[in-house]
């Protein structure tokens, strides 16, 4: 149904620096959560347009996002990876609800369709920490928050006052980051291409919500089994732990019957802090890879390795009966290792072309490759050394800058040749993008894909073909993180890494 | 005004004027100075001469027609058309027609061989029985609010190769307007359903002066009044 005139609210007049003008479409619906929409790339605002504080303090809702919400781009933010995309949504709810106050709508009064309250028992209900988050982010600097708490504090007192204070957390940052005056800049990004500039800020703010949402689990060792590893026992007997970000609901126990705890109290939500001030989009130079020929073969290798063994139900080395000892006539298959190794091949790593071919002659049938970038990123920047079991005759000049290390990080992720290969990133930890020193918002990029995925970071060459041997061995080597990371930690989530 | 900081439709505008495009369409949402474009851009040293088209319009307008003077005596008139083949006498001038789609068939079919070429192009005086042709640096530019230019008849759009699109008022019309109104002049020039001329924004920034935004905003765009104070204040956050 198309809009009346009256009280159609009129996005053509809103300026953008990063879209083209043009007549948008609007058409009516009820003031009720989850239908009033603004979709800025087709020019379409879907509100509700009759009289009343409530309709038009949503208008005015709608509105904001037309003048400052992502246009085309929000798919280019989420796929950088920094924030998830329900936090990205869920603080971009509460920027739009900051803002519309500041241009003197009463949000905190008449924001709400009365559906919150309801909300906060379901979730509380249910026990899903992380939902229960976001959602009171979203709520926040609206009139949804209070009865959204309310409703959560009716089911789990504890949580309702957690929340409140990350609520009220998130509308203090809004108001410092206004106080920079590009909270709701359009402009787009030189470097990065990134628009509108103003959602970095809602980009940092998520990331933080993220960490609170689903906050670090205390790593543990596990697969280790005591064969020389320093003392330590298995757990579980091997797999993946749980990555962060992917734990389960803190489901209320019905045993006890106790209401769970939150999974951020009021002292540990004082240490957590985003990782950057936003206003620019920092952000990883775009990753260039060359694969190299490689011409050399390299010992070992990935696949299925068939060995004799005396155990097993197909005598498939029957010969074996007469000649070995052991009577080894049965078949036994042994995967290879596989594994990716990542080098920072920047200048603070002073990596010598021996050391590079140590490395590639360490990780047989591994994937190995180096990274490194010129200060405009116009050369190629990161070299595959040696892949399924091939390797270059000769290493590759490098540029000598970092700029790429949580994309290099992310592609060699991408490369494990299956779900448990091991990946080992070889770096002094000072990483960094395009013109710019060490930042706290992308060394935490690094830190997260290390944690989430058990990558095994090594300072130096030396190290690095420790725990390539370690591996060789079978014995899973110690978690370790660069010193400048661990400040980064304590300094955005508190604690030690 | 600085020619680079014209509009793109603006800027076409002059840059087929200078190419000597003599016989130019321009079209687009009402209240953006296509007629004021016409009258002035471009060599108009010899006059502008203006017709706007009506479904009653008679070739008297275009042609010329016998008026009685105050002594009794039957006047023949020269219609604009004429006047603007003639220009100054040296020159020929320039004819500006507005509203073209609005143009009866009879206005229409004259209209056709008024701005035929200039070799095509011949009239009769019926009082002086002189035949009249379009002195050099005669042009033409038509205006109208239609967006489909195959709307246009083929004839028409045959002699008027040349069809620009105005979206944007003109830099200079928006001169007139106080500075914090001309940016929101632009976006609404060409807003569809919801478009505000120029014009209305002349009226608004008239009267807010003397009565303030509110009663100013509620005496020109009425039921609207709200929408549009709230979308300023919106806007005015990105600033």
């Amino acid at each position: 149904m198309t809009a009346t005139m009256n009280n159609q609210p009129m996005p053509e007049m809103l300026g953008r620096r990063d879209t083209e003008l043009g007549a948008w479409v609007v058409d009516s619906c009820a003031p009720v959560r989850g239908l009033p929409h603004t979709n800025i790339v087709d020019k379409v605002m879907v509100v509700p347009v009759n009289d009343g504080e409530t309709e038009r303090c949503i208008r005015a809702h709608e509105m904001v996002h037309a003048r400052v919400s992502p246009a085309n781009d929000f798919s280019a933010w989420i796929q950088r990876g920094i924030a998830s995309e329900i936090a990205l949504r869920a603080v971009e709810e509460s920027r739009v609800n900051f803002l519309a106050q500041k241009a003197g709508f009463d949000v905190l009064t008449h924001l709400s369709d009365g559906s919150e309250l309801e909300a906060g028992v379901r979730i509380a209900k249910q026990g899903d920490w992380a939902s229960a988050v976001y959602t009171a982010v979203g709520f926040s600097n609206s009139a949804g928050l209070k009865p959204f708490i309310t409703g959560i504090r009716r089911e789990n007192r504890e949580w309702g006052d957690a929340l409140r204070d990350i609520a009220k957390k998130v509308e203090k940052l809004l108001v410092k980051a206004d106080k920079r005056r590009t909270l709701a800049s359009t402009a787009v990004d030189d470097r990065s291409g990134l628009a509108p500039l103003g959602f970095t800020h809602t980009e940092v703010i998520a990331e933080m919500v993220d960490r609170i949402a689903n906050p670090p689990e205390p790593e543990v060792d596990e697969d280790e089994n005591g064969e020389g590893q320093e003392g330590q026992s298995s757990n579980d007997g091997g797999g993946k732990p749980e990555a962060d970000g992917e734990a389960t609901p803190n489901k209320i126990g019905k045993a006890d019957k106790q209401p769970a705890k939150p999974k951020v109290n009021k002292d540990k939500l004082k240490e957590i802090n985003p990782a950057s001030e936003g206003g620019r989009a920092v952000s990883w130079a775009e990753l260039k890879v060359r694969k190299l020929p490689l011409t050399r073969h390299a010992q070992g290798g990935l696949g299925r390795k068939r060995r004799a063994t005396d155990m097993g139900r197909n005598p498939r080395r029957i010969g074996r009966m007469l000649i070995d000892p052991e009577r080894r006539i049965f078949d036994a298959s042994k995967k290879g290792n596989g594994g990716v190794v990542i080098i920072d091949g920047s200048g603070s790593m002073r990596l010598s072309t021996a050391d590079l071919v140590k490395i590639m002659e360490q990780a047989p049938g591994a994937t190995v490759a180096v990274y490194s970038t010129d200060s405009q990123n116009k050369k190629d920047n990161l070299f595959i050394l040696a892949e399924k079991g091939r390797m270059v005759d000769a290493v590759p000049e490098r540029s000598g800058g970092n700029g790429v290390d949580g994309e290099a990080l992310r592609w060699a992720i991408k490369q494990k040749q299956h779900r448990n290969a091991p990946v080992v990133f070889i770096t002094d930890g000072l990483v960094h993008g395009i013109n710019h020193g060490y930042e706290d918002f992308l060394a935490m990029d690094c830190i997260k894909q290390v944690r989430n995925e058990r990558v095994i970071v090594r300072p130096n060459v030396g190290e690095g073909i420790k725990a390539l041997e370690q591996l060789k061995a079978g014995v899973k080597p110690t978690m370790w993180y660069p010193s400048c990371w661990k400040q980064t930690w304590r300094r955005v989530q508190g604690g030690n890494l | 005004m600085n020619q680079q900081e014209l509009p793109v439709c603006w800027q076409e505008v002059n840059d087929a004027l200078v190419a000597g495009i003599d016989r130019l369409i321009l079209f687009g949402p009402p209240g953006t100075g296509k007629t004021f474009a016409g009258m002035s851009m471009g060599d108009v040293s010899g006059g502008a001469w203006r017709l706007i088209c009506t479904d009653d319009m008679t070739n008297a307008q275009v042609e010329g027609h016998y008026k009685p003077s105050a002594n009794g005596e039957w006047k023949w008139n020269d219609g604009q058309a004429i006047k603007a083949w003639q220009g100054d006498g040296l020159r020929g001038g320039r004819l500006v027609v507005d509203e073209i789609d609005k143009a009866g068939g009879d206005v229409f079919a004259t209209l056709l061989a008024m701005t035929d070429s200039p070799e095509s192009a011949s009239w009769e005086n019926p009082d002086s029985g002189r035949k009249v042709r379009p002195l050099d640096g005669f042009s033409v530019v038509m205006t109208t609010n239609i967006e489909d230019m195959r709307e246009l008849p083929e004839a028409l759009k045959d002699r008027f190769p040349v069809a620009i699109r105005i979206n944007q008022p003109h830099p200079n019309a928006l001169l007139k307007l106080s500075a914090d109104l001309r940016n929101y002049a632009i976006r609404m020039a060409d807003a569809g359903e919801r478009r505000i001329s120029l014009r209305t924004f002349y009226a608004f920034d008239s009267l807010r002066k003397q009565l303030g935004d509110e009663k100013a905003s509620k005496m020109v765009f009425r039921d609207r009044a709200q929408s549009f104070m709230d979308a300023i204040a919106l806007d005015k956050v990105g600033a």
